[in-house]
């Protein structure tokens, strides 16, 4: 405003200046006239300027008139213009689907100007905030009002937040806000300024969205579950042999023991080797058992952060004693490098033993030219974490190649659910890593998967 | 009749179940010897030790049923006793089958297994008796001349002398007299003991058991 009023100022000085102008330009004119006019002694002259003197003035009128007409007119349009464009603002705050606020500095968020938003966000209406009866900051939820105030506090100036509220009907809404803190130079006094708007919407997609998530993930844990209970299915023939050589050793240790007391004389050294060795064995189970106990375990998807050869060494562990039934052998090279990863390690370690079993299987009633070996071997580079298990089966066909990581795409000879491989790509992708498979020159195939590793910060 | 050479041959890839193994034959001091895989008893295996052979049926290498047909083709006669980890029950109908004398699953009763490597030990020495008494009928046999051959072929089907003279075209004296000659040199004094030898000396050496095999 104050803008407008120095550009008619200076409009009405402009147009004072060519008045006086005209004017002056008329009376010399007059003047001129006259003195032409003008016998020396002639007396009359005043009558003979007359004339001069009107038409001076009268043009001096209209030009006066002019001006009056024009700058009233001018000075209309500019408040015309000026009150439309203070309707639009109020129009634009009025129907604002937020508010645009200015308030107290304070926890309680004392308003001084609330725009008309906040009838409709909080159900209160504008007058008892601008009033003071009612108070944003009362109406915050109690667990974000704390946290809000802190946040405005530790600010250096500029904040933005998102919190709830609970509106005049008890309904809970989200809220964003955006403002600043405002302070006056001389005085130090400090308001706040911004918007506020809702956004339950988005927060309850963005909720939708988690929970869909995690929806998802739950399927993937059960899926692996499934996988990892079929897996253990079918290694229970090479872990019941494991488990049955140590048990029918314990007990021809024990039977021999016993015979060695009936004996006389007793043969003391026999009997304690017997024990000894007895004792070895048990525990020799138990390892057993421990190799596979988390196969079948329900477990949680927690991710952590671990080293990832140490579970590799445990799977193939686990597997030999199923390559041991079938007649293979597992070459382990595992990277001597500590290669941390954010990972699920049950989930890692079912990836690889589905890939030693895959392996496995493709070696299995077929006559492998180059002999029966599964290569298992882990790398780490700066960035990732690779296993690869070649195996010395078949080539995989062209044919098969695009359904590999589809589920149920088991090859018919196999019974197993035909999960294994889509398994280890859900798995894999989840842990943003790569399956992949190529075939090798040992007349098999190589299957390789990476998740990307955990950069070591202090190394 | 226990021949005090006779060995037992324990090849199993488990060292545990091996070591074990050799403790409970130590209880009942019986000789022992433990083998890791089957290829390492046939390189170290010779023919002249007696006994018989626990084995598991699965090993990797060469499994059980391999390293029987291994043994059947070199002619060796060791009974074997199978043991198997878990319900291998094809593989070791099959064992049984080829002339396994018995199989057992793991854990076995130790005096189950103790039981068979006895019996196993019993029959392997009879079998040996009797294919050194094979032996010795077909040399006795070999003595005879081609007359006498004749003769016996035809006595111990059960012609009579008269038949046989004619058949020969010789006279029925001279075939008591072959007769009696046969009689003699394969030490019998009744054509029932003759028949016997005949039937015994017609089994093939390396049979092991005429009444334990399936024909």
């Amino acid at each position: 405003m104050p803008h407008e009023t120095a550009e008619i100022g200076r409009f009405r000085r402009y147009w004072l200046q060519w008045v006086a102008g005209v004017a002056v330009a008329c009376a010399i004119l007059g003047a001129w006239y006259l003195l032409d006019r003008q016998e020396p002694g002639n007396a009359d002259w005043i009558a003979g300027a007359a004339p001069a003197l009107v038409f001076a003035v009268l043009f001096a009128a209209v030009l006066l008139v002019g001006w009056i007409v024009y700058t009233n007119r001018k000075i209309r349009r500019q408040a015309a213009a000026l009150k439309l464009s203070e309707r639009r603002l109020a129009s634009v705050l009025e129907n604002l689907p937020g508010i645009a606020f200015r308030c107290d500095y304070a926890p309680n968020w004392a308003a001084e100007f609330f725009s008309a938003g906040c009838e409709n966000l909080s159900g209160y209406p504008r007058q008892d905030f601008e009033t003071q009866r009612v108070f944003w900051g009362d109406l915050i939820a109690p667990d974000d009002r704390e946290r809000l105030w802190r946040e405005i506090q530790d600010s250096n100036g500029a904040f933005e937040s998102e919190y709830r509220i609970a509106t005049r009907d008890g309904e809970q809404k989200w809220m964003w806000t955006r403002g600043k803190v405002r302070t006056s130079e001389p005085s130090g006094e400090r308001w706040l300024e911004g918007v506020i708007v809702e956004v339950t919407e988005e927060k309850e997609a963005a909720e939708a969205h988690l929970a869909a998530q995690r929806e998802a993930s739950d399927l993937r844990e059960s899926l692996a579950q499934v996988d990892r209970l079929t897996l253990l299915g079918e290694m229970a023939a090479g872990i019941a042999h494991e488990i049955n050589q140590p048990l029918s050793a314990i007990s021809m240790y024990a039977q021999s023991g016993i015979r060695f007391l009936r004996q006389e004389p007793i043969k003391t050294d026999k009997l304690n080797m017997a024990l000894e060795k007895l004792s070895q064995q048990t525990h020799r189970a138990a390892e057993i058992i421990q190799q596979m106990r988390w196969l079948g375990g329900q477990s949680q998807a927690r991710f952590v952060e671990v080293d990832c050869n140490p579970l590799i060494a445990e799977v193939a562990l686990l597997a030999s004693s199923e390559a041991h039934l079938r007649g293979i052998e597992i070459d382990i090279d595992l990277c001597p490098e500590v290669c941390v990863c954010h990972c699920v390690p049950i989930q890692i370690q079912q990836v690889a033993l589905n890939l030693l079993r895959n392996a496995m299987a493709s070696m299995t009633a077929i006559e492998c030219r180059n002999g029966y070996h599964i290569y298992l071997s882990t790398r780490c580079t700066d960035s990732q974490f690779m296993v690869s298990v070649a195996d010395m089966g078949t080539h995989i066909g062209d044919d098969m190649a695009p359904t590999l990581f589809k589920p149920f795409s088991s090859s018919e000879e196999t019974t197993s659910l035909g999960l294994g491989l889509s398994m280890c790509n859900g798995i894999i992708a989840a842990h943003h890593g790569d399956v992949d498979f190529v075939n090798n020159n040992m007349g098999g195939v190589t299957f390789c998967f990476s998740i990307p590793r955990v950069e070591m910060e202090h190394s | 009749m226990k021949s005090s050479k006779q060995k037992v041959f324990i090849v199993d890839d488990d060292e545990s179940v091996r070591d074990a193994m050799g403790f409970l034959l130590d209880t009942i001091d019986l000789p022992h010897r433990e083998y890791a895989s089957a290829a390492e008893f046939l390189e170290h295996y010779d023919d002249s030790e007696h006994g018989c052979l626990v084995a598991d049926i699965r090993m990797p290498g060469m499994n059980g049923l391999q390293l029987q047909q291994e043994l059947k083709d070199r002619n060796v006669m060791l009974p074997i006793i199978f043991v198997t980890g878990h319900g291998d029950i094809p593989m070791a109908v099959q064992a049984m089958k080829n002339g396994a004398i018995d199989f057992l699953r793991k854990p076995f009763r130790e005096q189950d297994l103790l039981d068979r490597i006895q019996q196993a030990l019993e029959h392997e020495s009879a079998a040996r008796d009797r294919k050194l008494e094979r032996h010795r009928i077909r040399e006795r046999i070999e003595t005879l001349t081609p007359r006498e051959k004749e003769v016996f072929e035809r006595v111990v089907t059960g012609k009579a002398n008269k038949v046989i003279a004619a058949e020969l075209e010789i006279s029925e004296r001279t075939v008591e007299v072959h007769r009696s000659q046969v009689m003699q040199k394969l030490g019998v004094r009744t054509l029932a003991d003759l028949v016997r030898k005949k039937l015994e000396a017609d089994q093939p050496l390396t049979t092991l058991s005429a009444s334990r095999r399936p024909t």
